[in-house]
């Protein structure tokens, strides 16, 4: 395992970026990954792990992972070059995986600063793909000049006797009533999320025809009681975004979408965090593909490098 | 430490345009949008980008890319509040430099490829100082490779004062047909009627009138255009900021799109 690796030309067979905002459940997903790569007693697993020398940070967020505490925000300078040495029992060959976990401040600082620092430009320039984390529960979505007629509607055309206190609610929702200045941290997520994927299509060496990007909405325990599907879902919450990918990539060819639920809970339902406790780590871990079909996390690491 | 700079998210510039129109393989569309100050340029922007954000099925373009998002964002930030019901537009500020927005739009059933539109964001009082010296419009380059020039005429100033309104607008429309007739260019050319929803909710009389008013003096001004400089000219109306007990944006938005992005 490399951390703060430097810069060469090479790419890397299955180099992968791990992008996404802070909090929006890249590290959870690898300490889940690490969890069944490496720690589970399964006979015949899809992928047989040649576990690295240096596993120190998997260690670290797995221990944190498996005892149901948050895994905690990587740290703003460190990136974390993780190459996984796996043996495909179903091809019957030896493949190197590796991801770049970097901190998702890395974002937020590239979409003010317009740029990408030196060290994380040369890891991007070697990718051949990238796992695109979405978290639904910090999302910010725009009020468009539609939504705030209907808040108007909602407001002020109530019936008569209709009793409604009108400060608190102005208190309680995000529009803001009185002028101020504008500031470009309050766009909307799926901007900057395109932001982010323009930057990147502006720096990998490979073809974008060849380049794989795993949408994966996180934290999909929160969804799934909708029955929607990870990409109705996308299509339903981000249609910028969806427009975007679209018509710069193909899908399923390009891109796919998941849903995961690398938790497998609020970690605030005690209730449920007391019942999971007793079952197997694996089976807290909630993954679909199209259609809301389950799957396996797996099925997210054979499609990235396939 | 050195850093990759992509670009600002900010107007691209006219300079700017020229670069990527010579980089870029895809078609792409210069639209200068000339109308005096609150007729509604920088409302027709922001809707067409807010309907990419909200009307995916029901309309037939979808959006592809930007290389100004973060002014797409701060323009639609003043169209998003509302202050004791007033909706407020910040005004677009006098600024020496042709400043433009960028789309990347596409067919939705993605038969055609994608265009790059540069829309124009040009304060009015700049066309209003422009038709006054006729020498002042060489000093604006976009103007030698315009695909399209939309001329708004605000409805709201309509309904208060008719012959201003159109008066002025025909003024403006003439001086840049000059120029564009003595410099052998043919870029298309569209009226459009801001704030129609205005006209629309007028009491039935005053409505009348006014709709009246307006098709005698588009007739006659489509007539001269056609005779005196070849051109054919498009005539539309939209509403691009609904009313009240509308919430679907105007399909003539469609409209002037298809024209932009087809009628090469």
């Amino acid at each position: 395992m490399n951390t703060n690796s430097k810069a060469n030309n090479v790419i890397k067979p299955n180099h992968k970026l791990v992008l996404g905002f802070h909090s929006s459940g890249k590290t959870t997903f690898i300490a889940a990954l690490w969890h069944f790569l490496h720690k589970t007693i399964d006979l015949n697993p899809p992928y047989k792990l040649t576990p690295p020398n240096n596993r120190e940070y998997l260690e670290y967020i797995w221990n944190r992972w498996i005892k149901f505490k948050e895994v905690g925000r990587t740290e703003q300078e460190n990136f974390y070059d993780l190459t996984f040495n796996l043996y495909d029992n179903q091809s019957k060959k030896n493949v190197d995986f590796s991801i770049l976990d970097v901190s998702g401040e890395i974002y937020n600082i590239s979409w003010q600063s317009r740029s990408f620092d030196d060290n994380f430009h040369s890891f991007v320039q070697r990718s051949n793909g990238a796992l695109l984390f979405i978290n639904p529960l910090t999302l910010h979505y725009p009020n468009t000049i539609n939504e705030a007629y209907e808040i108007f509607h909602e407001v002020f055309l109530k019936p008569e006797g209709y009793s409604f206190d009108i400060e608190s609610w102005f208190e309680d929702n995000p529009i803001p009533w009185e002028t101020s200045d504008w500031d470009a941290d309050e766009s909307p997520s799926q901007v900057k999320i395109i932001e982010l994927l323009q930057f990147l299509l502006e720096t990998i060496k490979i073809s974008k025809s060849k380049f794989r990007l795993a949408i994966i909405i996180s934290a999909w325990d929160s969804i799934g009681t909708y029955e929607i599907s990870p990409e109705l879902w996308t299509a339903w919450r981000l249609p910028l975004l969806i427009q975007y990918l679209i018509t710069n990539f193909q899908y399923k060819k390009n891109f796919q979408f998941f849903g995961i639920s690398a938790q497998g809970l609020d970690y605030s339902d005690k209730d449920l965090m007391n019942e999971l406790k007793q079952k197997d780590a694996s089976e807290r871990v909630i993954v679909v593909g199209d259609h809301n079909r389950k799957t396996d996390i797996f099925e997210i690491i054979k499609w990235i490098m396939s | 430490m050195k850093s990759m700079k992509f670009f600002s998210g900010h107007y691209v510039t006219i300079d700017e345009i020229e670069n990527y129109i010579k980089q870029s393989k895809k078609d792409n569309r210069v639209i200068l949008i000339a109308g005096s100050h609150c007729s509604g340029k920088t409302t027709l922007i922001t809707s067409i980008y807010e309907y990419f954000q909200r009307n995916l099925y029901k309309y037939p373009f979808i959006f592809s890319g930007s290389k100004t998002l973060i002014e797409l964002e701060r323009l639609c930030y003043f169209s998003r509040i509302s202050s004791n019901g007033n909706n407020q537009q910040e005004r677009t500020t006098l600024d020496e430099k042709e400043n433009f927005i960028h789309l990347c739009v596409r067919d939705k059933l993605r038969k055609m490829p994608s265009v790059n539109l540069y829309l124009s964001d040009f304060p009015g009082e700049k066309y209003l100082a422009l038709n006054s010296n006729n020498s002042e419009f060489t000093k604006l380059k976009s103007l030698t490779i315009v695909d399209h020039i939309v001329f708004l005429v605000d409805g709201k100033e309509l309904v208060s004062n008719r012959s201003s309104a159109y008066d002025t607008t025909i003024s403006i429309i003439k001086s840049v047909l000059d120029f564009i007739n003595s410099n052998k260019l043919s870029p298309n050319i569209t009226l459009l009627f801001s704030k129609w929803d205005i006209i629309r909710t007028l009491e039935t009389e005053k409505r009348k009138s006014v709709v009246k008013y307006i098709k005698n003096r588009n007739d006659k001004l489509r007539a001269f255009i056609n005779h005196q400089y070849g051109i054919d000219l498009f005539i539309t109306e939209i509403a691009a900021r609904p009313s009240r007990d509308s919430l679907v944006i105007d399909k003539n938005i469609v409209g002037l799109l298809s024209q932009w992005i087809y009628a090469k």
